[in-house]
């Protein structure tokens, strides 16, 4: 075949990658002020850039990262630190484990690359992948396409935070797109609507756990939430079938 | 201290716990618990950290300083919910959120 045969139609992996790291723009916007807060703590807690910075990508998660950057400006036990960073990113588990049992016919580096990647808005991203209905491998393209984007957009928010963390104005309210956004995903899907009341009790727990210091809030409320639901399956008909 | 090693050790578990399943289910079947929240599983997180983002707000300003996040998060449920429309909804809520954010005394 000449090199200048026309490419009829690119696959569906190969589209699904751009199509997964389109869609995760929105969340990215959203999640972006929060990767610039990030990267005005480094520099603004005094220590070295490069162990601030480098959290972004060993850590990768923006709760766990702004505890354990306070925690080592305010000089904690390595102890504590670690145990704030396990109940902070506990719920990055839950979501491998949802997501794993569709990457099992991909080999090994993708997978591991996969697990790595995982986050919440990478999660969502997944999430919406496998639930459109368009085949697990070209799901599995989706969700890493949009997981790469992230990824690289996060390490660059830290990096600007480094540089200009305090040059963005607080008023913006871009920060709120990331949750309208998850609220969307929420009130036009049928069958999350159909889950109303563990959704509910999601919420409300998190709300009510949100004063009680360690980030727990969301762990809380995804728990109960979870539990409230299986209980729910396990009882009903259905769910014992 | 230097932060290096709490770094590294902090990255060694963020890193474990995404990789933790990879290994527990890469021979067997998802167990039956996990099967049975599976659906559940996407929903229930984006409820809640929708509702850690309001509630992050009403705790570092108070119900009444919240209150444009949690009209605007009120605003993109309902608009989602009759329209079906992602970016209505999206939309909806900004709207809500600037107009009660730049408005004195909101």
């Amino acid at each position: 075949m000449s090199i200048l045969t026309p490419t009829a139609v690119a696959p569906p992996r190969s589209r699904a990658y751009g199509d997964g790291a389109r869609a995760m723009l929105p969340l990215l916007i959203g999640a972006a002020p929060f990767g610039v807060v990030i990267g005005a703590t480094v520099a603004g807690s005094g220590m070295s850039v490069w162990p601030g910075w480098s959290t972004g990508w060993l850590v990768y998660g923006g709760s766990a990262q702004l505890a354990l950057l306070g925690g080592l400006a305010d000089r904690s036990s390595v102890w504590l630190l670690l145990l704030g960073v396990l109940l902070i990113n506990a719920r990055l588990t839950l979501y491998t484990a949802a997501l794993a049992e569709h990457w099992r016919a991909e080999r090994r580096w993708w997978r591991i690359l996969a697990a790595w990647l995982v986050v919440d808005p990478a999660f969502v991203i997944g999430a919406r992948g496998y639930a459109s209905g368009r085949g697990t491998r070209a799901a599995n393209a989706f969700y890493l396409g949009g997981a790469v984007v992230l990824w690289i957009g996060w390490q660059l928010c830290i990096v600007g935070g480094i540089v200009v963390g305090t040059a963005l104005p607080a008023s913006w309210p871009v920060g709120s797109i990331a949750p309208l956004y998850l609220i969307s995903l929420i009130a036009t899907d049928p069958d999350a609507v159909r889950q109303r009341r563990p959704l509910a009790i999601a919420a409300v727990v998190t709300a009510l756990f949100s004063v009680v210091p360690g980030h727990v809030a969301a762990a809380a409320g995804i728990a109960t939430g979870l539990a409230a639901g299986s209980i729910r399956r396990a009882a009903s008909p259905k769910g014992r079938s | 201290m230097t932060a290096w090693p709490a770094v590294l050790a902090a990255g060694a578990l963020s890193v474990a716990l995404r990789l933790l399943p990879l290994i527990l289910l890469s021979t067997g079947p998802p167990p039956a618990w996990l099967r049975r929240v599976g659906a559940l599983i996407a929903p229930v997180v984006f409820a809640s950290l929708a509702s850690a983002a309001v509630a992050a707000a009403m705790v570092s300003r108070g119900v009444g300083g919240a209150a444009p996040e949690a009209l605007a998060a009120a605003t993109a449920l309902a608009i989602g919910r009759i329209s079906g429309r992602r970016w209505l909804s999206v939309s909806a809520g900004l709207v809500v959120l600037v107009g009660l954010t730049v408005t004195p005394g909101a």
